[in-house]
């Protein structure tokens, strides 16, 4: 009976032990943790650097309608053909905006808590970027003409990203409701979508109330310009 | 005596039970690293929105020059060209060359990560992509998952091993590619068994 209760303490401890080695081995990624007026300095910087950003992307829809308008003026002088093939390469790059019938997506995060309350990303109850990213790739595979999340026109090489709870499109904030617009056949886009197999992880959430989302067909959706920059100075063309 | 034991054996299971608890605990976030968004802080948050700002003052310095060529007959027709020449290059209507990475992805697959992959390199200054020779621009159909688990991709049907180009800065796609938390790093956990590989590459051309 002694030796039974001494082997079961044994084996007790043996177990703990390994649970608590376990424990101490989990590489489980560490909160950051500042001082508060530290972290209330870094949050001004963030706010000073967001307004310069608005400012700039709005003076770049400005400065691109100014530079459509003098290729305009130059055309009517010239007659130039190379008009028509510029004005085919803005409207495959996104530099256009695109009006007619397509979809209104909304997704939203669970109304329990703010975003900004919520301190862990993986929440259920918000929308992660990798939901924005399949759905605009749903879109996409069904041939939208243009998509737009919160009137940040999606290009090809636009990224949808998250840092932290914060998710980014072209770089830019967006806040929820998330609100994705996409022009284009309204019935194969919708197709896709209600396919609960193509989207599992918003579906899942969703019958769970974690998270909201909606469509809605629309007749005159207006997607306005990409208002990021272009860049191509690592591109070369290769000459025939 | 055995009042004693019972304190004992009471104890030592609530140690226990409290060990399992902070174990399971453990286990949710190790999980949490498996997410297909990566974690970052504010640190990174005030990079990014830092280079975005430079990358947009560029874009309106070039803007704002076009607009003057424009303006000026002798050399409104030039602008004209080369804006035309840089719209080649980014539509994908001509062959482009430049350098970048290429990596390759061995095994099991799926769609969810290509869209993750392409996103991934987009957001890490990649200025063109490819999958399997086909280039990823505007009027490319998205990424699509067949019955048998197969990825789509505007009508072709990839299959292993995946080649994925990028022209770029290829010592920046590279690094952070391959950082800790980066795509890479999260793809080996999602699919243990699958190759990874990544090289850079002076020039890649895609057509």
């Amino acid at each position: 009976m002694k030796r039974s209760f001494v082997f079961t303490f044994m084996m007790t401890g043996l177990l703990a032990g390994t649970l608590l080695t376990w424990q101490f081995l989990s590489k489980a990624p560490l909160e950051l943790n500042f001082p508060s007026d530290e972290v209330k300095a870094k949050e001004d910087l963030l706010k000073s650097y967001l307004d310069e950003q608005s400012y700039l992307m709005s003076k770049i829809v400005s400065l691109r309608k100014e530079v459509e308008s003098a290729q305009e003026k130059v055309e009517s002088r010239t007659q130039t053909s190379n008009f028509s093939v510029l004005e085919g390469f803005k409207k495959d790059l996104g530099l256009i905006e695109m009006t007619g019938p397509g979809l209104e997506i909304t997704i939203d995060d669970g109304h329990l808590l703010t975003r900004a309350e919520r301190t862990e990303p993986s929440d259920t109850n918000l929308v992660q970027a990798s939901d924005l990213r399949d759905i605009v790739n749903l879109l996409s595979a069904a041939k939208a003409d243009a998509i737009s999340i919160n009137d940040q026109r999606i290009i090809a090489n636009s990224p949808i990203s998250s840092v932290g709870t914060t998710i980014l499109v072209n770089n830019s904030h967006i806040s929820p409701p998330f609100v994705i617009n996409a022009i284009g056949d309204s019935d194969l886009m919708l197709q896709r979508l209600l396919n609960k197999t193509l989207l599992p992880d918003i579906y899942a959430r969703r019958a769970k109330s974690n998270i909201g989302f909606e469509i809605a067909k629309k007749s005159g959706l207006i997607i306005g310009i990409y208002n990021g920059d272009l860049k191509s100075n690592y591109l070369n063309l290769v000459k025939k | 005596m055995i009042l004693e034991r019972k304190i004992l054996i009471l104890g030592t299971a609530t140690l226990l039970s409290f060990f399992v608890v902070i174990q399971i605990n453990s286990f949710d976030n190790v999980n949490d690293t498996l997410q297909r968004d990566s974690k970052s802080n504010i640190f990174q948050e005030i990079k990014i929105l830092k280079e975005k700002n430079e990358d947009l003052k560029s874009e309106i310095s070039d803007l704002e020059s076009a607009v003057g060529q424009l303006n000026d007959q002798g050399k409104a027709l030039n602008a004209i060209q080369e804006e035309i020449t840089e719209y080649t290059k980014l539509s994908g209507k001509a062959s482009v060359f430049g350098p970048g990475v290429t990596m390759t992805i061995d095994g099991k697959f799926s769609t969810p990560w290509m869209i993750d992959m392409v996103n991934e390199l987009f957001n890490s200054g990649a200025q063109a992509v490819s999958v399997n020779g086909i280039r990823i621009v505007n009027q490319t159909a998205g990424f699509d998952t067949l019955p048998k688990g197969q990825i789509l991709l505007n009508g072709s049907v990839l299959s292993s091993p995946y080649t994925v180009n990028a022209i770029g800065e290829a010592t920046t796609l590279f690094s952070l590619i391959q950082s800790p938390g980066g795509i890479f790093d999260r793809l080996k956990k999602a699919f243990p068994a699958t190759k990874t590989n990544i090289t850079t590459k002076d020039i890649i051309q895609m057509d």
